[in-house]
């Protein structure tokens, strides 16, 4: 980037025994006093191949690589499979379908009903994080709404409970974004908006009608708030919160006539929450509005084409959730310090998770507009239960996948620290590798480079390891329950259309199941690629351009140090040493020679 | 020659390995630099043999060609060479493999010695004995072939002197001692050397045979 141009300090970051190593050397230099040598020294080896370029230049020179990588993307229900003689389809259900759910309960979220298309409810989460080091974490604090929004699709897995003995047909479909790349430029959100410009999955753009956010929330931070409890209507036995009161906040934009109808989304978001512990509350008036986020990108574009008149409600409603409200909670945010330890408490994040569910069912199967109090009385729901048990399994999950995705694989972090288990850390842990191989034992957050544009974007074979567990994950608990129950094993793609091949690892297949999950691109959409070559379209270019020069051995050295003039002296001295030597042979064997030429004579 | 010397160490080398990993204790360290001088003592003794006898023949079939026969000043040169191969196996199974680190821009002191540099240590002291070995070995077959003990005697002695001289490393401090004690023996020997060329040359007459 042009931004991060001339800077001249070298940053390293060094493992936990490097970190040690380095600080008993600079503390032997210390002690030796500031003009004594040999002295420790460090060398760094940083040469890359782009020279202080522009990334568009760089690019033409092909001394360097794009950012880019790919987001998840999955609708809950899925699509209906169709036979598989219906050949003209593919098997994603891109194009567009006749409603062929026809009262097939789950499965019936048919796009087109009775004319009309049917609104979708879209939640949004970041999966990598812009670490300044390749190799980092990531900010857990960030990634929590990963987690969180991970969680939540587990939860309302078992859609068929949701949905009752009566098979109710939602009224809208969820689509869930796992958004990569939104550090450097917004490439997840902004790859996303485009595809949904044209269809995806039987989603329009035009048929999003609520965009939830989950950004921060590990939680770990957040006071418990001092309101009063609201009074519980239900006449279920109230349950004893998991914690006090945890204040989470939905940060909406202002400028948009629809304030109102965000209001309303808040409304949507308290059905049921008040038995979780959490409460969901309006960010403070002093903040201008929507906090930096995969939203924006969204609303850069509806405000451009869904301006209605006079002010008139426009049926979008739109948040992010977050644990802050003026300002972050979390001191470490966005550090190499934040940690699982440090900014998620999983007690609450169970509660937000179930409170969240909840919310999102009610909105699928509401059937209430903007401006509407939702409602879902009259309809035969069982919204996720919130119970002792509910609540244990939604926290057991987001440790998992807090020891999976954001441990370091041997590192000091992680709730149990148990010898034996050292080598299931990371990704190599039984979640991860019940769905999928990972590469490495470490899930790596940071975007990457992408180094041609893939023919298939839907290959898992050059897709990293935290989007392909994602995508395993969202397409195993987003499956519709086997109607034939007949298991199919698949390596690749699965026959039919509207199934995909879940759970292949090394060595083992995996099970085509019908779910619509699919990867979408996160890449700036000023770049193409043709022949090999990357290429700026700089009339495309709104956000920064990142990319990553080539490099060589990158690495930093430390060693004990000579000072240079005792290197010159000891040279020196070799040098005349030798030379002296030299004459000495010389002149001895010299006389050699005239000793024995004279015992000759 | 230098092959030679070159089987001698490895040998010892092999005896010795049965005894790592080594414990902490000088006398561990006396007893192993002992082994290994006499070990190589005895192996000059034999490669003395090797060589009169080998030489011998090869004199006779010189001289059935018509060439001179050796003389002794012949036979001193080529023990300077025989004592050259004794050096250099000597450098470069202690100093060669620290050779290639010194291309870096980086350096290594041992805990026991703050003044010098390990790699400046190796190549002083390993300078030392190479000239220590040379001329010894002109020294040895000198005596060898005239018979005196004193000329047999004095290079496997300060041989060993000088190899237990390198325990006083052990010392803190010890090597700002043992470089220069051993730079003064090593400089002993060539002067003998000399010293018994001279007495050669002086000699009107002279035959090894």
């Amino acid at each position: 980037s042009d931004s991060l141009r001339h800077s001249s300090i070298p940053l390293v970051m060094l493992s936990h025994s490097a970190t040690q190593l380095a600080r008993s050397r600079a503390a032997h230099n210390m002690r030796e006093g500031n003009h004594s040598w040999p002295r420790q020294a460090v060398q760094f080896d940083f040469a890359m191949t782009a020279q202080e370029e522009s990334s568009t230049e760089c690019l033409l020179q092909g001394t360097c690589l794009p950012l880019g990588a790919y987001s998840v993307f999955a609708t809950l229900p899925p699509l209906p499979t169709l036979p598989s003689s219906s050949s003209n389809l593919p098997s994603l259900g891109v194009s567009e379908r006749e409603s062929g759910g026809r009262g097939k309960g789950v499965q019936g979220g048919g796009v087109k009903r009775g004319g009309g298309r049917q609104p979708v409810v879209l939640v949004l989460a970041k999966m990598d994080a812009g670490s300044l080091f390749h190799g980092s974490l990531g900010h857990s604090g960030d990634l929590s709404g990963l987690l969180v929004g991970l969680a939540v699709v587990d939860v309302l897995s078992k859609w068929a409970a949701i949905a009752g003995p009566q098979k109710r047909t939602p009224h809208r479909r969820l689509a869930f974004g796992f958004l990569a790349g939104e550090d450097w430029g917004y490439l997840g959100s902004r790859g996303l908006l485009e595809k949904l410009k044209e269809e995806v999955l039987g989603v329009h753009l035009e048929d999003i009608d609520v965009i939830l956010e989950l950004g921060a929330l590990g939680l770990a931070h957040t006071k418990p708030s001092n309101s009063s409890q609201n009074i519980s209507t239900s006449t279920e036995p109230r349950l004893h919160p998991p914690s006090p009161s945890t204040s989470v906040f939905l940060h909406v934009e202002r400028s948009l006539q629809s304030h109102a109808d965000s209001l309303s989304l808040l409304r949507s978001l308290r059905t049921g929450a008040e038995i979780t512990g959490i409460e969901f509350r309006s960010a403070s008036n002093s903040t201008p509005g929507v906090p930096p986020s995969s939203l924006t990108s969204f609303l850069k574009h509806f405000k451009k084409n869904r301006t209605g008149k006079n002010g008139a409600s426009l049926g979008f409603r739109s948040g992010v959730l977050a644990e802050y409200d003026e300002q972050f909670v979390n001191p470490y945010v966005g550090s190499a310090l934040d940690g699982v330890h440090v900014g998620l408490d999983f007690n609450r994040m169970a509660g937000l998770v179930l409170a969240t569910a909840r919310a999102l069912a009610g909105l699928a199967f509401s059937r209430a507009l903007a401006g509407e109090e939702p409602s879902t009385e009259g309809l035969d729901l069982q919204l996720p239960e919130v119970t002792n048990k509910s609540l244990s399994d939604a926290r057991l999950l987001l440790v998992d996948l807090a020891k999976c995705m954001l441990t370091e694989a041997g590192g000091r972090e992680g709730e149990d620290e148990e010898e034996g288990e050292l080598r299931r850390r990371g990704m190599r842990c039984p979640l991860v590798t019940s769905l999928m191989t990972p590469s490495a034992q470490k899930a790596s957050h940071y975007t990457g480079v992408m180094k041609k544009l893939a023919e298939d974007v839907q290959d898992p074979r050059d897709k990293k390891d935290v989007a392909r567990f994602i995508w395993n994950f969202l397409a195993n608990r987003t499956a519709a329950t086997g109607e034939s129950g007949d298991e199919k094993l698949c390596q690749g793609k699965c026959k039919r259309a509207g199934e995909v091949c879940v759970g292949e690892r090394a060595g083992e297949s995996g099970t085509c199941l019908n779910a619509t999950v699919i990867y979408t691109l996160a890449l700036s959409p000023s770049l193409s690629y043709s022949y090999g070559q990357w290429s700026v379209n700089s009339s495309l270019l709104e956000d920064p351009l990142y990319t990553e020069s080539f490099w060589n051995v990158i690495g930093a050295t430390s060693f004990l140090m000579e000072s240079d003039s005792r290197e010159l002296g000891v040279f020196v001295a070799g040098a005349v040493i030798t030379l002296v030597s030299g004459l000495i042979a010389y002149g001895a064997s010299f006389m050699y020679s005239i000793r024995v030429g004279q015992r000759q004579t | 020659s230098a092959c030679v010397w070159m089987l001698s160490l490895m040998f010892i080398a092999l005896l010795v390995r049965g005894f790592m990993p080594v414990k902490d204790g000088s006398w561990f360290y006396g007893a192993l630099i002992l082994l290994a001088v006499i070990v190589q003592e005895i192996v000059r003794i034999m490669l003395w043999r090797v060589y009169i006898k080998g030489v011998g023949h090869l004199e006779q079939i010189g001289q059935r060609l018509g060439c001179a026969k050796l003389t002794d000043v012949d036979h001193m040169s080529m023990a300077l060479a025989t004592g050259m191969g004794h050096g250099f196996a000597h450098s470069i199974f202690f100093f060669l493999g620290l050779v290639a680190l010194t291309l870096s821009p980086a350096t290594y002191y041992v805990e026991t010695c703050s003044d010098m540099s390990l790699f400046l240590y190796s190549a002083l002291s390993s300078s030392s004995m190479l000239l220590l070995h040379t001329f010894g070995m002109v020294v040895a077959f000198d005596g060898y072939s005239s018979k005196k003990v004193a000329r047999q005697t004095i290079p496997p002695v300060t041989h060993l002197a000088a190899s237990l001289l390198t325990l006083v490393n052990l010392v803190d401090e010890g090597c700002a001692y043992v470089v220069p004690l051993l730079a003064i023996i090593a400089v002993c020997m060539p002067i003998y050397a000399c010293k018994i060329f001279l007495e050669r040359t002086k000699e009107s007459t002279s035959d090894i045979s």
